[in-house]
């Protein structure tokens, strides 16, 4: 780390002596006085530069303290064409979470709870219509004996533990649920699989091979694993263009997206303003519900 | 078949009279009329029998001729059915006639291959090519990456050389470096350029074949084919040439050089690659562009691989570029790391996962040359046992001999345990 620190120092004097106008870092700025008259004892300069906080030394990549920083970057494209319009920095607590594979499993058992319709429904020996009238005799017929025709031995008779309508939601804390969102985003972002885009995203024209030109181009079709693409509010040309193109991706408003659409296909092209809303919505445990009385 | 009955017309009157020849002389003339009206035999038949009927009579009286002017039928022109009947029976008559005469020269079989396979062939019949042929032509996608991605690492390595030769070199001139991908790309002239990083970013040692104004005016796109402008061309166009006038000072007479020089080709409205496809025969550059990818990476320093990309319009400048040259888009998660040029080359020519093992363990060296360890991409079963020692064609045989099955066992059983 020393020795790097030396070189880039010993770089930076190298540089200073061919543009000593020009460099605009603070630091070699105020030393740049210092260098212009030869020095009598030079070995005192790394001494006096090492007191400084320097903290490029936490950025390279082989670093493990990497990881602390607090935001990442992120590419804003521009829908269709996909040209790189500019970076953008989000919280590394929104996008560059660890992957947590219990929290995001147990976020879409809880969501797949609570779409369950739960309708099934079967007649108890109560609930089925007819006479309770005695079959048959008791005894004296050889055969077996019956009580009413509602048994659920016969045949139309009631069911004896059928299900009945009910509610299968299960309960997830919000603090979970929402990490789970962040990280089933994040785990996309490492991964290389998170596309944001320009808000507005659509297409020229409605049509389902203009679509699949869009996503053959990109590379984001059936042979590559199909995409999700998710916008702030309903696109026309772009929702029915999609609408047929079900084994290239699908589009999805983000009101209608949750934790199991974003980890299911081969990548996300979401919308800025999508991902604005689906982070702010889901930072229960960031954000501390009582407002600060500032 | 039952004629439906029908009000009687005074024309009926004629033609009772006129069929009241033939049938028995018997009943009475309203009978008559009835029997006629009930007749089972066409009226059409019965005229077309050779007789003339009397309304022609009559025509034929009044005009005095034996063929009268006007409609045969004055109450109207033959039906439509007639009419369709009669020009399909003509149509019909000329496609015989066409096959007949298509039939006539036997054509010379002696050399006539039956096709085995459809290939080559031409398709007849569908409608499923409409939209293909008609609407997407006008119709066609353009990205910002091109369709094809360059694979060869070298080739990768050598288009983010010239991405960032490029971004240095916009720089340099003090143009923003965001409007890198304002021309559509041509041809590399930045293969002898040798970067150097220095503490601001790094400086460029141009060639005498590529020279700085050169890569400049290759960078900007021509003013007259706005096409090649990708996004809000206007600003970009303004800021281009309000950083050319202020540029001068620094270069001397540089852009009226260029200018001087598009004109004497005589081509300054074509497009950017016609001009940089001139601009190949004419330089001496080509004696560079037989070099390998391979020999130019190397030939460059690679102190270049140190620049630093903490700048972050230099590092969005050079990605996008490097985006638009090879076709890669690189994700995220390979840009925020990435503070030196061989960090983001570090992501550029990683090879692919493999996505099976044998892959994987195919590529493994120390694996390959261990003479007792051989890799199959699929479970070594008994039969390829057998097949590796040459036996198995004796098995088969035997087993077909006796009526066996050669694999499973079928027909038997049991699958073992069965000791008869």
């Amino acid at each position: 780390m020393a020795s790097k620190r030396m070189q880039s120092f010993s770089r930076s004097l190298k540089t200073l002596r061919t543009f000593n106008s020009t460099s605009k870092d603070p630091l070699t700025q105020c030393l740049a006085p210092g260098l212009s008259r030869s020095m009598a004892t030079e070995t005192s300069m790394p001494s006096q530069v090492s007191r400084e906080y320097d903290p490029t030394f936490l950025q390279t990549a082989t670093d493990p303290a990497f990881e602390l920083q607090d935001s990442v970057l992120t590419t804003i494209y521009k829908f269709p064409t996909m040209e790189p319009l500019r970076f953008e920095s989000y919280a590394s607590k929104h996008l560059h979470l660890p992957l947590r594979r219990d929290i995001l499993h147990r976020a879409v058992i809880f969501e797949g709870d609570f779409t369950r319709q739960g309708t099934a429904s079967t007649k108890t020996r109560w609930e089925i219509h007819g006479s309770h009238r005695k079959i048959r005799p008791q005894k004296g017929t050889g055969m077996a004996r019956l009580g009413t025709r509602q048994s659920p031995m016969l045949k139309g008779g009631g069911k004896s533990f059928g299900p009945h309508p009910r509610d299968f939601a299960t309960a997830l804390p919000k603090k979970m649920y929402d990490l789970a969102w962040r990280t089933a985003l994040s785990w996309r972002y490492r991964r290389g699989e998170l596309i944001v885009c320009e808000d507005g995203m659509d297409i020229e024209h409605p049509k389902t091979r203009f679509a699949r030109q869009i996503f053959e181009h990109n590379h984001w079709g059936r042979e590559d694993g199909r995409s999700l693409v998710i916008t702030g509010s309903f696109k026309k040309n772009l929702f029915r263009a999609l609408r047929h193109a079900g084994e290239d991706g699908r589009v999805q408003m983000v009101k209608e997206v949750d934790v199991k659409d974003l980890l299911e296909l081969g990548r996300v092209i979401i919308e800025k303003r999508a991902l604005d809303e689906i982070l702010s919505q889901h930072q229960s445990d960031l954000v501390s519900k009582v407002r600060s009385a500032v | 078949m039952r004629r439906i009955t029908r009000l009687g017309r005074s024309i009926d009157l004629l033609r009772a009279r006129a069929a009241a020849q033939t049938p028995s002389p018997y009943l009475c003339s309203a009978c008559q009329l009835q029997a006629t009206s009930f007749s089972t035999t066409s009226i059409r038949a019965a005229r077309n029998n050779g007789k003339v009927p009397f309304t022609e009579k009559i025509r034929q009286r009044i005009w005095g001729t034996d063929k009268p002017p006007g409609l045969e039928d004055p109450y109207g022109d033959r039906s439509v059915f007639d009419r369709t009947k009669k020009r399909a029976k003509v149509e019909e008559a000329e496609e015989r006639e066409d096959q007949l005469e298509e039939a006539k020269p036997t054509p010379d079989l002696s050399t006539y291959e039956p096709a085995s396979t459809w290939d080559g062939l031409e398709k007849v019949g569908g409608f499923g090519n409409w939209w293909k042929e008609n609407w997407d032509p006008d119709h066609q996608f353009r990205g910002f990456l091109p369709a094809e991605v360059i694979k060869d690492s070298d080739e990768v390595t050598a288009a983010l050389h010239r991405a960032i030769v490029e971004v240095f070199a916009l720089q340099q001139v003090g143009m923003p470096p965001k409007d890198i991908s304002a021309a559509i790309p041509g041809v590399d002239l930045t293969h002898e350029v040798q970067i150097s990083p220095t503490a601001t970013g790094a400086t460029l040692q141009f060639s005498q074949k590529a020279s700085l104004e050169q890569v400049i005016q290759s960078l900007t796109p021509a003013v007259d084919d706005e096409t090649t402008v990708k996004e809000n061309p206007t600003e970009s166009e303004e800021d281009v040439a309000a950083d050319r006038s202020t540029i001068d000072p620094l270069h001397p007479s540089s852009p009226e050089v260029e200018v001087d020089e598009t004109a004497e080709k005589g081509n300054p409205t074509e497009s950017e690659e016609d001009v940089a496809a001139d601009r190949s025969t004419v330089d001496p550059l080509s004696g560079s562009t037989q070099m390998t990818y391979g020999e130019l990476v190397a030939s460059w320093d690679p102190s270049w691989l140190q620049i630093s990309l903490e700048n972050p319009e230099i590092k969005f400048a050079i990605v996008k570029r490097t985006m638009q040259l090879t076709g890669l888009r690189i994700p995220d998660a390979a840009i925020m790391p990435a503070k030196t040029v061989k960090g983001l080359l570090a992501h550029l020519v990683k090879p692919p996962k493999p996505r099976k093992l044998v892959d994987a363990l195919q590529q493994k060296e120390e694996l390959m040359n261990i003479p007792n360890v051989s890799i199959y991409a699929k479970r070594v079963t008994p039969i390829d046992k057998h097949k590796s020692v040459g036996r198995w064609k004796v098995i088969e045989q035997r087993l077909t001999e006796r009526g066996l099955p050669v694999t499973g066992h079928e027909g038997q059983s049991h699958a073992y345990g069965d000791y008869r």
